[in-house]
């Protein structure tokens, strides 16, 4: 019983204690957030300033009142002043832009970014290698180029971009050495980046693709889709005997973009070695650079059983060209079920 | 030592040790899940979801909401889910043979012509009437199916048979989702780089007393009824605790049917929902690991701490009453199911932690704890309850269960704090001490019905009234 009253009473302690806790936190929290907001305007006030300052007439320094430079010893403000910087400066280009990177120096918030660096914790080292390209310090380039093939796909990712943001696309050279996989997620970020960025140059997709990390060969195969890079046609056909099959899909995509007048039978060549996901992907991309002479050849394939392959076929057929559509007409399944209902819709989806 | 006393210790200590191992499986979820939130939060303060919404390379999505007799507010419902910010997105709203005028109102609003459809029939289902696009490009996402009457499962599959996006998102067609919830279910499947995301899953939070205008949530209440209120608590504890400690183990058996994704291709591979069950959700995640473990394919399943659903409980006893109800015969049918993973070492964590656990601590509590309440009333009307015993025992658990609570409550302050003012979070501590007096033994006594009802065949859902969502006030 002894055992039970002391359990009972140390439940009991435990969950007031946290609920004063809870308590303080909250006062706590709205009393900070009152103090903030004073500290939010000013802020405020001092980026807006940055940004239509005319550096010219200031010696290339942004006026500070002694107001603010008082503000500037304390550590919250500092903060705040450092996220406000980093969030405007996310939104905007340009001179504006620069402003903002200039008054950042000139309250050396850069160094702020580079002790993040020294962290033990991950999240912070990511965040300091994050604002780093943010804020476009290009002086720091050599500090977190290393970063870019770290263990930790955080930190990893935060570097590329932001070698991406400081150099332009020849910052992709990391992926000459890079051991990391990289995930859809990741790609998908670093081709919004190069979105951002003016296109350029750049080399070295000859090599990416025929890494030894399959994840860069395909991001290397989506650069070539996204920058159209017919020069590396043999390459790209190249990449169709991959042993991974995801690389092998990637290649099928990309030969829908860049292709010539041999890619519909080389991709029809490959058709019958493949696996059921590549073999969809073959049918798809040959509707966009097919023609009458497959036509026959795709036919052969419609005695499937499998109804999203009969119907993806039917609709590559049909939308080839016109003799294509008519000639699905004149099979003898195109009065029976499946294939009757599927010539209904793509009839419609064509009218559309 | 007499007979009678020997079974009252019997009785006694299994019930003593069965609390023990129960109350410490609590702990350690309480306090595994903390590591995985924080992860998810710090991970999460560098992602910017707004480059998913745009690229063309994001997660092909489609939307199912299956719809029965939603007339009242479909038009709505469907509305929030087209403004839905997503490139790859198509929703299908599949009417399962409403007997109101669901599909007329849905006709009229999105200018909806019938269209010649294939409807690949991966998964068998009930009869498909037709299905329904819009003449107007602005709805060009929108797809909607009337099918014959099936249940909730049946839909889903129709639903899962005529979409052709990578990924499924199945949803009740009258839950409020965030603007972001998409965004942040679709990239768990695109970051793993070791194993198959094959669901994740979110928080879904109750949806009472807040105020809501034109199917969005425009500010965050506490529940003023004491029924949704416990409920907030309840699912606070579930999903911020529980499912997060789960998903940290990679052992999770439950995706809310609510809202939740999966890969398409391993549902059909699968077979899609099971509609001979009434717990269908947790039934067909169950089924999709149990097909991953037997092909010794690494898989995860995820869950997401964030809100990102918001859904209207039952404010009403008699309504809570048939929920949990169904939940227990859910539970009871997909553990029977899969029984051949029963501390099945073929089957990994999942036949020896995760299945175990819902065996043991989510179906035999309820029925443990009824048993112990019955023996209890015997063994008193034969005098020979130590009633020092008992009041230290039931002290002991009550003290506890208001402990994981306020733990629960706090965890949410320091993550989300949806519920900011001091006084919201006082009436969650108050309702946290209600809770064991009033809505336990209730829900304790809905689940053993449950039992009573499965072994006698009865396998309906039950009308699950809704009083719909506070408006603004102009």
């Amino acid at each position: 019983m002894f055992y039970f009253d002391v359990a009972i009473i140390i439940f009991y302690i435990l969950a007031l204690a946290i609920v004063l806790f809870i308590i303080l936190y909250l006062l706590f929290i709205h009393k900070n957030r009152r103090i903030n907001t004073e500290m939010e305007a000013l802020a405020d006030d001092l980026v807006s300033q940055a940004i239509f300052t005319e550096f010219e007439d200031t010696n290339g320094l942004i006026p500070i009142s002694s107001e603010l430079q008082k503000q500037l010893l304390n550590t919250r403000f500092k903060s705040i002043i450092y996220d406000k910087i980093i969030l405007t400066t996310k939104s905007i280009s340009g001179h504006s832009h620069l402003s903002l990177q200039k008054l950042f120096m000139q309250l050396n918030l850069d160094l702020q970014c580079l002790k993040l660096l020294d962290s033990y914790q991950w999240h912070r080292i990511a965040k300091g290698i994050q604002e780093i390209g943010i804020m476009g310090l290009k002086q720091y380039l050599p500090d977190i180029s290393p970063y870019t093939n770290d263990s930790n796909k955080y930190i990893s990712i935060e570097a590329q971009i932001a070698v991406l943001k400081l150099s332009g696309f020849k910052g992709l050279r990391f992926l000459d050495n890079l051991t990391q996989t990289i995930s859809e997620w990741e790609q998908i970020m670093l081709l919004k980046e190069l979105g951002n960025l003016p296109v350029e140059e750049f080399s070295g997709i000859e090599m990416w693709l025929k890494s030894n990390n399959d994840s860069v060969v395909i991001f290397a195969l989506k650069l070539t889709r996204n920058y159209h890079k017919f020069e590396l046609y043999n390459d790209i056909v190249d990449c169709l005997v991959h042993h991974n099959s995801k690389v092998r899909l990637n290649a099928i995509h990309t030969l829908a973009e860049v292709y010539n007048q041999d890619t519909a039978q080389q991709l029809l060549h490959r058709y019958k070695q493949e696996d059921y996901e590549q073999q969809l992907a073959i049918v798809i991309a040959l509707e966009t650079i097919g023609d009458d002479n497959i036509i026959d050849v795709l036919i052969q394939y419609l005695s499937t059983e499998i109804y999203e392959m009969k119907y993806t076929l039917a609709c590559t057929i049909a939308n080839i060209s016109k003799y294509g559509y008519e000639k699905l007409l004149t099979l003898p399944d195109a009065q029976h079920y499946p294939l009757n209902e599927m010539l209904l819709q793509i009839k419609s989806e064509m009218k559309q | 030592m007499s007979w009678q006393s020997f079974l009252l210790d019997f009785f006694t200590y299994g019930i003593l040790s069965y609390s023990i191992l129960l109350l410490s499986s609590y702990v350690f979820i309480g306090l595994y899940s903390i590591g995985e939130v924080r992860h998810y939060l710090k991970k999460n303060s560098f992602t910017d979801y707004r480059i998913l919404a745009g690229s063309t390379q994001a997660p092909t999505i489609s939307i199912l909401a299956p719809a029965y007799n939603e007339g009242a507010n479909i038009i709505e419902n469907v509305r929030s889910l087209l403004s839905i910010h997503y490139n790859n997105l198509e929703v299908i709203i599949i009417n399962d043979g409403s007997k109101d005028d669901s599909l007329e109102k849905l006709i009229a609003a999105y200018d909806l012509f019938k269209d010649d459809f294939f409807v690949n029939p991966q998964i068998k289902t009930k009869d498909v009437r037709g299905v329904y696009k819009s003449r107007n490009a602005v709805y060009r996402k929108l797809i909607v199916v009337d099918k014959v009457n099936g249940g909730k499962a049946d839909a889903l599959n129709v639903g899962i048979n005529i979409a052709k996006n990578n990924y499924i998102v199945c949803i009740d067609v009258d839950c409020i989702l965030e603007q972001d919830a998409l965004l942040k279910l679709a990239k768990p499947f695109i970051e793993n780089t070791e194993e198959r995301v094959i669901a994740t899953g979110g928080v879904i939070r109750i949806a009472n007393s807040c105020v809501v205008e034109n199917g969005r949530l425009l500010k965050v209440n506490l529940p003023e009824q004491f029924l949704p209120r416990v409920q907030t608590l309840e699912y606070i504890r579930a999903f911020l605790l529980g499912r997060m400690a789960w998903s940290r183990l990679n052992g999770l058996l439950l995706i809310s049917g609510a809202f939740g994704a999966f890969d398409r291709d391993i549902v059909i591979k699968c077979g899609g929902y099971d509609h001979t069950t009434v717990g269908e959700d947790m039934e067909l995640v169950v089924r999709m690991r149990r097909y991953m473990e037997e092909r010794n394919q690494p898989y995860k399943v995820s869950f997401i701490p964030d809100p990102l659903c918001w859904t209207e409980a039952p404010a009403t006893f008699k309504i809570l009453g048939r929920q949990r109800n169904r939940w227990a015969r859910g539970t009871i049918e997909t553990l029977r199911f899969h029984r051949i993973m029963f501390f099945n070492p073929k089957y990994g964590l999942l036949g020896m932690l995760s299945y175990p656990y819902w065996f043991f601590f989510e179906f035999l509590a309820p029925l443990v704890e009824f048993v112990g309440m019955v023996g209890f009333i015997i063994f008193m009307l034969f005098g020979l309850v130590d009633w020092l015993f008992f009041v230290n025992l039931l002290f002991f658990v009550f003290s506890f269960g208001f402990l994981y609570s306020v733990f629960a409550i706090l965890m949410e302050v320091i993550t989300y704090n949806q519920y900011k003012k001091p006084k919201d979070i006082l009436n969650l501590v108050l309702t946290a001490f209600l809770e064991p007096f009033i809505f336990h033994p209730f829900v304790v006594w809905s689940a053993v019905k449950g039992n009573i009802d499965l072994l006698q065949k009865k396998n309906d859902w039950g009308e699950m009234t809704r009083q719909g969502f506070s408006k603004k006030t102009p």
